[in-house]
């Protein structure tokens, strides 16, 4: 049986990218004491990783409201807990003047882009289905006349 | 006209076919008899009737029961959804909510909503939603329908 196959050939490469950069980062941490930006902007990208998929994944919860009031309303749940976090950084090391600006661009770019392009991809999703429920009828229309 | 029976067991699927001529009573006879083996009985409010279940739209559960609506008629089964389901998935029935379940050759077409929610518009007409959850069945029911059609080709 083959364990890596073209469905989870991806998703691997990230668990496995994920390990070595984390470890990495532990190992560099524990062994060496080197703990600075490097390492903790690692640390606070796999902590607003694990909180994104969290938020993404309790998705089916809001199967009775439209789409993309889902989508707005976890922008705001996750874009509130990203600036929660930012905030309470600021109380550990000082903050840049554009902190906040620039964790609010991070986030919100790449997941206005990944909204788009799930958008987009429904739509021809939908002009394909469409496409092969014409062909579908057009066959059994033929078969209909063929039997008489 | 000559009738013949072939027993053989490494068949995977006992089956009936009919070789003619030309369209005439018997035949008609035949397909007429046939197409019973694979009729349901629909309850309504003047009694049992006889339906087939190609000519369903769509099924829903309502407090429990199974409606099975018709162009324009509305009948209650003696069956679960998902028992329906098991029996008369190969005939198109896919499931596109928790209580529904769709007859894709009655299909029209599919709308995408600004909501992104998808609208499935009947051959009647009627509009009926489906449920995300389910879109990924419906699509893989339609393509293999398709694949089953170009088969036959």
């Amino acid at each position: 049986m083959k364990i890596i196959n073209r469905q989870n050939f991806f998703p691997i490469v990230c668990v496995v990218f994920t390990l070595l950069i984390m470890g990495k980062v532990i190992l560099e941490a524990v062994l060496q004491g080197l703990f600075g930006g490097y390492q903790e902007n690692i640390l606070i990208m796999f902590v607003l990783s694990l909180l994104a998929t969290f938020v993404l994944s309790q998705h089916y919860r809001f199967q009775r409201l439209p789409l993309l009031l889902v989508i707005v309303i976890q922008y705001v749940v996750i874009i509130s807990v990203v600036m929660l976090i930012t905030w309470a950084g600021s109380f550990f090391e000082p903050l840049h003047e554009d902190g906040y600006r620039d964790m609010f661009r991070s986030f919100t770019v790449p997941y206005v882009i990944g909204a788009v392009i799930y958008y987009i991809s429904l739509f021809y999703e939908v002009r394909g289905a469409n496409k092969t429920l014409m062909e579908i009828k057009e066959y059994r229309d033929e078969r209909n006349k063929e039997i008489g | 006209m000559k009738i013949q029976y072939w027993k053989d067991p490494s068949l995977e699927e006992d089956h009936i076919d009919v070789h003619y001529r030309q369209e005439t009573e018997t035949i008609d006879v035949i397909r007429e008899f046939f197409s019973s083996f694979n009729s349901i009985m629909g309850k309504k409010e003047d009694g049992m009737h006889k339906i087939h279940p190609g000519s369903i739209y769509y099924l829903e559960v309502v407090d429990r029961k199974l409606f099975a609506y018709q162009e324009k008629e509305v009948y209650q089964l003696d069956y679960s959804l998902r028992n329906y389901l098991e029996l008369f998935g190969t005939n198109g029935f896919v499931q596109i909510g928790k209580s529904m379940a769709v007859n894709i050759y009655k299909v029209n077409r599919l709308k995408a909503d600004l909501n992104m929610r998808l609208r499935l518009q009947m051959d009647n007409g009627e509009v009926l939603i489906l449920n995300r959850n389910y879109k990924k069945a419906f699509l893989e029911m339609l393509k293999h329908i398709k694949e089953v059609c170009y088969e036959n080709n």
